[in-house]
């Protein structure tokens, strides 16, 4: 909210500099954040009158002046296309100081001499854009020092009021604050007004919940022109746009007051007055935004038959004023707050009356803001007052607050005195009675918001400045949790990721439908949609964390960076099934989220090369088993043993060929692999992109190994090496599980060796491995490893019908 | 000149030489020379022994034996200090380029969101407070109403919030993204009784453009004291060792009031700028003051919401923006780098 340094002025004195104001504002909880200053430093600019203009004899477009600053006369050249005998202009003498720096000497223009300079707006600081000669108001007094005149010097600050504080917003609001604080007397401005009858026919409320107060003043005659310079200056700092002097006003009135008022044509009033009600079927408005809107349930002003006013929002543009106008009705009411907000909201608009109403606004402020605008009315655009009404249904009522002085200095842990406690809130404007530690308080009839002992503690603190809080020490006196299996298990990933060249990555979280329809098309009818996404890109909660991990990892290869691994921790999200399918039952709770399943994900993607460049050796690209390192290295730090892998019940967009999915005790817990070739296309990518996903939760709520120290072998391994041809379809992992259930001797089986060439029969492959044997009470001989290494190879034979090659002992 | 005085003298002699020697080659055959079988001159003095007389004798033999052994010991130390010398000097010559890149393995990073949340966590860990969780996604009831965020309350405007689509609570009201991490704070205390101290880590979504200091996705801290006579001087204490521990034991704090509708009375906290000692700059905008977080203590409507009586407990809350913290801790001055995932970006933390 913009607010006048110089206005603020005029209702309470401070000697504060802009700067030193916004600090104070600060401590008081309004948080100001620039200050923007106008005008600057002028001298020996007055105002004057065009007393004539002539033709310049040597150029067209100049014109010579003889100006009057009501002592002297002056000659001066002038190139304004506006400049006309008779006005008052702002002249800048010789020797005069612009904004700038800009400074005004006597000069001979084509041959005529000029001695000064009439200055525009945009010369004097006042606007941007301002073309021609500035013409200030008719009856300005001549040979008056602009700066004076003109508001120089001002300093517009920008203030942020919380939205528990509608009684801040407004110059008013603001100099009661000041005033509070600096023990300072408020002065209200000017709002004297003719005495006239009550009238009964103006004003009819038919909502009284919504609408508890409408004052109805009837001005007749009046004139409808610009407001005066002061004004339009005024409104103009603020962020407000001058119309004419009665629109003006009654914006003036709600910077100065913040009491949001509307002003109506009373010619265009059906029968001249006005109802108060909701809107009925199929009613609708011709806003003064120039839209027209259908109306709900909406509150609205009517005249005797037709909106005219949506109350509190806006004004209908067929009552409104305008240059023809003579007799006005001037609307000041009280809203009741949420209403105002359900139908702006409804309706999708917010205007400042909207913006203070639904934020609730001073029950008394009615007739006062009503009086100041027929007063500025009565003074700007003449007429005369002729009736008034005031609907007064429902008084407020103002609830005591019970507090203890004690126990506020408890909640702030200060020890304030008790007088000083009841001066802070006496001049926030609180009546306390009660002795000693008791405070009753009523609170002023603007501080609403201050019902019970920490409202109170808050008014108080604010007044006595948070530096009288000392910094107590004070520890935990929880009993300390245990840390949570999923953290653990969190954390032993984040360690192990990084050791193996992964870069943590964090993303949003949102998807795209075409990410989606990539990666998910199974899982589109089980994708959580946002219903008002800030764009395409992110319309759904991420049911994967690889789609964010593929666009980060496309983007670092497009930045040069040639290795990419990346890793990512962070929750994913599907519809219940239950929700899902018929006979679904809504939550029964409001704390009820399980309609939506949300996990936590760890995903990695990688490309480039497995290490970096040496001099010494060549390194060369990640393959399939790097990816398959980082899937057993993660289990293994997580202590899963009973892992199975499949190749089967793959997600599409991994390779057939070079992927699985892990499961630990039959639970589906992830997949890694190579990404399908088709994806690499999709996403952009190369075609050695690796990738992997576990549910980390579901890891979490699956019990790992116990760690069971086993006593260190006192004996030596025997070991032996063999070579055998196996049928290509035989897996790895059958023929080591045989071999380690064939003998309890058999400790370890490794592979060495694996090979394919045309010395081995078609559609085999000879594998190469290593046995160790070993038995806890001795030594093994040779004679009993042989034996069972025969019966070995027999069984291999029968079983995988594999063939023989040369063993090595 | 007795033969007592000619040992001294070869004695004298041989050690001098000895410690002179700076070749194995000559070390040899000085060896030779005193201690030679033959022709060494002890050897020749030994050969004397038996002209002599039984005194004689045995004083002359225990001198030489003396004088025998203390040389050998002599020139086997000299032996391997020589030994040595060369072998270092062989090695030496042999010296790798050791400036030349060594084999380093790819090593990775945590996200620098991820290290200033955890460093702020740790900070409350150690003084006690437990860790807590909740969803992302969240009821209406959670996020705003339990919060003291009635319905078609203004102060929910400050929070633009993402809701997600057909999915609908009790009460009718769409689920939502949460806007800050303080339903964390509901959860834990309908689950809990005083005295309860936690921190709550997590993103948390708000429904605005994105720019050099906004983003739609960011992070938080929430942090919950509820106990006896819990007071503002205790947040105050709490908060200012927080704020030594992350940014220096110079770090100081200032609370000025603000509002949130959950706690009351509420504040906001800064931190004294530790980039310019206060002086000014252009991070503090000159004021030597960084806005670093909102707090307060929690509004007595939020105590009664979850079952206690604010009568009998307070609290106090707050919550840090990890962001803010993490730009004001490395200098990032633009907050869309953090969810870009650039490895350019990342290795720098």
């Amino acid at each position: 909210m913009k607010i006048s340094y110089l206005w603020l002025k005029e209702f309470v004195d401070f000697d504060l500099s802009p700067e030193e104001l916004c600090t104070l504002l600060r401590n008081l909880g309004f948080d100001t954040g620039s200050v923007e200053t106008f005008g600057g430093e002028i001298k020996n600019v007055v105002t004057a009158r065009v007393l004539s203009r002539d033709k310049h004899p040597n150029a067209d477009k100049l014109s010579l002046c003889k100006v009057f600053d009501g002592k002297d006369h002056f000659d001066v050249v002038c190139g304004a296309p506006n400049v006309a005998a008779g006005q008052v202009v702002p002249l800048a003498r010789v020797g005069a100081l612009l904004p700038g720096g800009m400074k005004i000497d006597k000069a001979v223009i084509r041959g005529q001499a000029s001695f000064g300079m009439l200055c525009s707006a945009r010369e004097l600081g006042l606007a941007e854009d301002a073309v021609g000669i500035m013409v200030l108001p008719e009856g300005t007094p001549l040979g008056e020092n602009i700066g004076d005149t003109l508001f120089m010097h001002e300093a517009v600050l920008d203030v942020e009021v919380m939205p528990n504080r509608p009684d801040v917003l407004s110059h008013w609001g603001v100099a009661r604050e000041i005033a509070a604080a600096l023990k300072k007397k408020l002065r209200l401005p000017d709002m004297k007004i003719p005495k006239v009858k009550k009238s009964s026919g103006l004003v009819q409320i038919e909502s009284p919940i919504l609408c508890t107060r409408y004052v109805g003043r009837v001005v007749n005659n009046v004139q409808v022109r610009p407001s005066p310079l002061w004004m339009r200056l005024r409104l103009e700092r603020c962020g407000i746009r001058s119309i004419n002097n009665l629109v003006d006003v009654t914006n003036y009135v709600l910077l100065e007051l913040g009491h949001p008022q509307h002003v109506f044509d009373r010619d265009l009033l059906r029968e001249g007055r006005v109802v108060v009600r909701q809107a009925r079927p199929n009613e609708s408005l011709l806003c003064l935004d120039e839209q027209t809107r259908a109306l709900g349930r909406d509150l609205l002003i009517a005249d005797a038959e037709n909106p005219v006013a949506i109350a509190g929002i806006m004004g209908g543009e067929l009552s409104a004023v305008n240059e023809k106008t003579g007799h006005l009705l001037l609307e000041s009411a009280h809203f009741e707050s949420s209403n105002i907000r359900r139908s702006r909201k409804c309706l999708n608009m917010s205007t400042e009356s909207s913006y203070r109403f639904e934020r609730g606004t001073d029950w008394t402020m009615v007739d006062l803001a009503s009086r100041r605008t027929t007063h500025l009315v009565l003074s700007l655009a003449g007429g005369t007052l002729t009736q008034e009404q005031d609907v007064y249904l429902q008084k407020p009522k103002i609830s005591r607050v019970h507090a203890d002085a004690n126990r506020v200095n408890g909640l702030l842990g200060t020890s304030l005195p008790h007088a000083d406690i009841r001066s802070c809130l006496m001049r926030l404007g609180f009546v306390c009675r009660g002795k000693g530690a008791r405070l009753t308080l009523t609170p002023p009839i603007h501080r609403q918001d201050v019902k019970e002992l920490a409202d109170v503690a808050e008014e108080v603190v604010r007044l006595a400045g948070y530096d009288k809080v000392p910094q107590q020490r004070r520890n935990s006196t929880q009993e300390p949790d245990r840390t949570s299996r999923e953290s653990h298990l969190v954390l032993k990933a984040k360690d192990f990721f990084v050791g193996q060249g992964f870069y943590e990555a964090r993303n949003y979280g949102l998807v795209s439908r075409k990410q989606v329809d990539d990666l998910y098309a199974d899982k589109l009818e089980a994708c959580v949609a946002l219903e008002n996404p800030v764009s395409t890109a992110c319309e759904f909660l991420c049911p994967g964390l690889l789609a964010g991990l593929l666009q980060n990892l496309q983007a670092n290869l497009r930045h040069g960076t040639e290795d990419v691994r990346l890793f990512e921790t962070a929750r994913v999200f599907l519809k219940n099934k239950l929700s899902a399918g018929e006979g679904h039952t809504p939550p029964k709770a409001n704390n009820d989220i399980s309609d939506i399943k949300e996990w936590l994900s760890l995903a990695w993607v990688a490309a480039g090369r497995q290490q970096a460049e040496h001099w010494q050796h060549k390194t060369r690209l990640l393959d399939v088993w790097d990816a398959k390192s980082w899937v057993s290295g993660l289990l293994r730090e997580w202590r899963f043993h009973q892992v199975k892998a499949k190749s089967s019940d793959l997600p599409v967009f991994l390779h057939p060929g070079e992927a699985q999915s892990i499961f630990v005790r039959d639970k589906p817990l992830g997949f890694f692999g190579r990404i399908h070739p088709r994806q690499a296309e999709l996403w952009d990518v190369p075609k050695d992109v690796f990738v992997g996903e576990v549910n980390l939760s579901m890891a979490a709520s699956l019990r790992s190994a116990d760690i069971q120290f086993q006593g260190l072998p006192k004996h030596p391994a025997v070991i032996r090496d063999f070579s055998m041809i196996f049928p290509e379809k035989i897996s790895w992992a059958s023929i080591s599980a045989f071999l380690m259930q064939q003998s309890e001797w058999v400790e370890d089986v490794q592979l060495f060796d694996l090979f394919v060439d045309p010395s081995i029969p078609s559609g085999h492959r000879s594998l190469s491995f290593r046995l160790f044997f070993r038995t806890p009470e001795r030594t093994l001989t040779d004679a009993e490893v042989n034996g069972v290494q025969e019966k070995n190879i027999t069984r291999l034979k029968n079983e995988f019908s594999a063939i023989s090659r040369v063993g090595k002992q | 000149m007795s033969i007592l005085d000619d040992i001294e003298t070869i004695k004298t002699e041989s050690l001098k030489e000895v410690s002179t020697v700076d070749n194995l080659e000559s070390l040899e055959s000085l060896r030779l020379r005193f201690l030679g079988r033959k022709d060494g001159h002890i050897s020749k003095v030994l050969q004397l022994l038996p002209t002599l007389n039984p005194d004689e004798k045995k004083q002359v033999g225990r001198q030489a034996n003396e004088v025998k052994r203390a040389l050998e010991a002599c020139i086997e130390d000299k032996k391997r200090l020589l030994e040595d010398a060369s072998l270092n000097q062989s090695l030496s010559q042999s010296a790798l380029d050791l400036t030349l890149p060594d084999r380093s393995a790819f090593r990775g990073k945590l996200h620098p969101v991820t290290q200033t949340m955890d460093d702020i966590v740790s900070v409350f860990s150690r003084l006690g407070f437990n860790l807590a969780e909740g969803p992302e996604v969240e009821t209406d009831f959670n996020n705003f109403t339990a919060l003291n965020h009635p319905p078609d309350h203004p102060a929910r405007d400050a929070h633009d919030t993402f809701y997600v689509k057909d999915l609908r609570d009790a009460s009718g009201a769409p689920f939502l993204l949460r806007t800050h991490t303080s339903p964390v704070q509901i959860r834990y205390m309908k689950s809990h009784q005083p005295p309860l101290y936690i921190v709550a880590p997590g993103r948390v979504f708000r429904h605005e453009a994105v720019d050099a200091t906004h983003s739609f996705v960011f992070h938080q801290v929430e942090g919950l004291a509820v106990d006896k006579d819990i007071s503002m001087a205790d947040l105050k204490g709490m908060l200012g060792l927080f704020a030594q521990h992350l940014f220096g034991s110079k770090a100081r704090i200032r609370f000025r009031p603000s509002f949130f509708p959950f706690v009351e009375p509420g504040i906001e906290v800064d931190i004294s700028c530790t980039l310019c000692d206060q002086k000014g700059c252009r991070v503090c905008k000159q004021s030597g003051w960084i806005e670093m977080l909102g707090a307060g203590l929690v509004h007595p409507h939020v105590l009664r919401g979850v079952g206690y009586n604010p009568d009998q407990v307070s609290g106090y809350a707050f919550g840090i923006g990890v962001e803010r913290v993490a730009m004001f801790k490395y200098g990032v001055d633009d907050m869309r780098l953090f969810y870009e995932n650039d490895i350019r970006f990342l290795k720098q933390f």
